[in-house]
């Protein structure tokens, strides 16, 4: 059984379908990535897993558990979190006082300096800044403050939506090594990405989204290989 | 100089009362977006809660913390039966909601209690001075500079270093992100009402304090106060709001004390012009909330 399952999901937003319909899923322990151009409908999906926007139609099975209505504060409670398009740090919060937030939902406490243990070896310079305001650090650090706020709740599926977005490319680099090393340490991970190229070298598998639906899927090799992905995103490098 | 000294010590008395009201109307718009015009209610709430504990024969110093309680509890059941409903409504239909709550409670007031101005029982030592060399500070001046400083110490620490209090100014900040973080709405929105009362209850014990009595519209005038120091500080912005209050209280003490005798009259209108004045230079307030506009709940 899937640790993730979206069937035939749909969002709207007044008159405008942003999600027609996409199905996907997620096993345990795979990096899994919806990858597209702007406007595709993949922020729209990811919200739509966390109750931050409404799906419309369809449902989302979370361990064999329907979730589709939960709201976003539950699901957190049971171990999906998602970290937003645009990084959305507190800017008005330190380092600290983010990252404690980011524990705030969390369901075992017991193992909180744990996840101190895990972001702080991962991003030591968030040690450094620790009581530094959030809006002082730069584009690539409020990213990793971001990611690991995100990490804070010990997460079971952890929601990435375009990390890389605006970023310097030597920093778009150091967070694609990061994602694959948190998928080696076991956490599963559902990505956005708008950098196809990138994404087919550390994910598992891919979901291609065109006009808010699925056109293409498989795994890494397959997407690679596909004409369709190669047309559209390939083709240029 | 010695009227210098005394009106000044009246001016951060009255300065600290508005700048409490004004934090409280900040800390519930920072997380709903609404200016709550009830607030002013939720004082005459706590003065009648002292003048009824009065009657009963009370102890003062029992009376004012279950005076605060009444606000706190009013606060939270006026969220719960009132705002709830309307959170995801216009900034409009919450702040016609506000008003209506706040004519409802006044004519409850008038009609179960009094039309008109009570007599509330204060000890005697309140109305008494202490003498600072020749310096004559009246008790209830120093109790509420006392209690501002307090309150204000209190809700630093609250904000920062209570985990409600922190999810609080991410929630000010970023609601949705707050939730994604396991924040739940109702939560922070209850909590910032409580908060909310616990200033106005202290605020309502402060101004009955100066004055011996209350009334059913008591709340009005304080609450326009507050809201035009939140103005003056910058809407939703804590900071802003004691730095609005203290202000308008030092405007309001001093023109009533240094104007000359053919300018009294004025001084109404000479302070709020004082206030256009600060406006215009700073048309967000003095110190202006980051936050202002963001998506809420
Ligand atoms: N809050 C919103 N209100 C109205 N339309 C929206 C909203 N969010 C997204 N859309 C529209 O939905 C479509 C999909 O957007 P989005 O899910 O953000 O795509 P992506 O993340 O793939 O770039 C776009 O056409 C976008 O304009
Ligand atoms: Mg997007």
């Amino acid at each position: 059984m899937p640790l993730l399952t979206v069937s035939d999901l749909k969002v709207r937003y007044g008159p405008v379908e942003a999600v027609r319909g996409v199905s996907l899923n997620v096993e345990e322990g795979e990096l899994v990535a919806l990858l597209g151009a702007n406007g595709a409908g993949k922020s729209s999906t990811l919200n739509a897993i966390v109750s931050l926007v409404p799906a419309a139609e369809g449902s989302i099975s979370f361990r064999g558990k329907d979730v589709t209505k939960l709201p976003t504060e539950m699901l957190v409670r049971r171990g999906i979190t998602l970290c937003p398009e645009g990084r959305r740090v507190f800017s008005g919060l330190t380092v600290a006082e983010n990252l404690r937030l980011g524990s705030y939902g969390r369901a075992d406490t017991s193992t909180l300096s744990d996840s101190y243990d895990q972001v702080f070896e991962l991003f030591p310079i968030l040690k450094e800044r620790e009581h530094q305001f959030a809006g002082t650090l730069s584009g690539g650090q409020q990213q990793m403050l971001a990611i690991a706020r995100a990490l804070m709740i010990d997460p079971k599926l952890l929601l990435l939506d375009e990390p890389s977005l605006g970023l310097a490319p030597q920093i778009v680099e150091s967070i694609f090594e990061l994602i694959a090393k948190l998928r080696a340490q076991g956490i599963t991970i559902l990505l956005v990405e708008q950098n196809v190229a990138m994404s087919l070298d550390i994910i598992d598998r891919g979901y291609l989204v065109a006009g808010g639906a699925v056109v293409a899927s498989g795994t890494a090799e397959e997407l690679k290989s596909s004409n369709i992905v190669e047309e559209a995103y390939l083709g240029a490098h | 100089m010695e009227l210098f000294l005394q009106q000044t010590v009246n001016a951060v008395a009255l300065g600290g009362t508005y700048a409490l009201l004004a934090l409280g109307l900040a800390i519930v718009f920072s997380v709903m977006g609404m200016i709550n015009f009830a607030h002013g209610e939720l004082m005459t709430i706590s003065g009648y809660t002292l003048m009824y504990c009065g009657i009963a024969g009370v102890p003062f110093v029992i009376s004012v913390p279950l005076a605060i309680l009444a606000a706190i509890l009013a606060a939270v059941l006026m969220e719960r039966i009132a705002f709830r409903p309307v959170r995801n409504a216009s900034g409009a239909t919450m702040l016609v909601t506000s008003f209506a709550v706040a004519t409802i409670l006044q004519i409850l007031f008038q009609n179960l209690i009094a039309t008109r101005s009570k007599p509330v029982a204060l000890p005697e030592g309140l109305a008494q001075s202490v003498a600072f060399g020749d310096f004559l500070i009246g008790v209830n001046k120093l109790a509420a500079i006392g209690a501002t400083i307090v309150m204000l110490i209190f809700l630093n620490w609250f904000l920062k270093r209570t985990s409600v209090g922190i999810a609080m100014r991410a929630a000010a900040e970023d609601f949705p992100v707050a939730r994604l973080m396991g924040v739940r709405a109702n939560a922070v929105i209850a909590g910032a009402f409580a908060l909310s009362g616990l200033l106005a209850g202290v605020a309502s014990v402060l101004w009955v304090s100066q004055r011996a009595s209350v009334d059913p519209l008591m709340g009005f005038v304080p609450v326009l106060k507050a809201f035009i120091a939140s103005i003056l500080g910058g809407l939703g912005s804590l900071t802003g709001a004691v730095a609005g209050g203290f202000l308008l209280g030092f405007i309001e003490i001093y023109s009533t004390a240094f104007l000359p005798e053919s300018l009294q009259e004025f001084k109404e209108p000479i302070g709020l012009a004082v206030v256009v004045l600060v406006l215009l230079w700073r048309p967000n307030g003095l110190i202006p909330s980051a936050n202002f506009g963001t998506e809420k709940v």
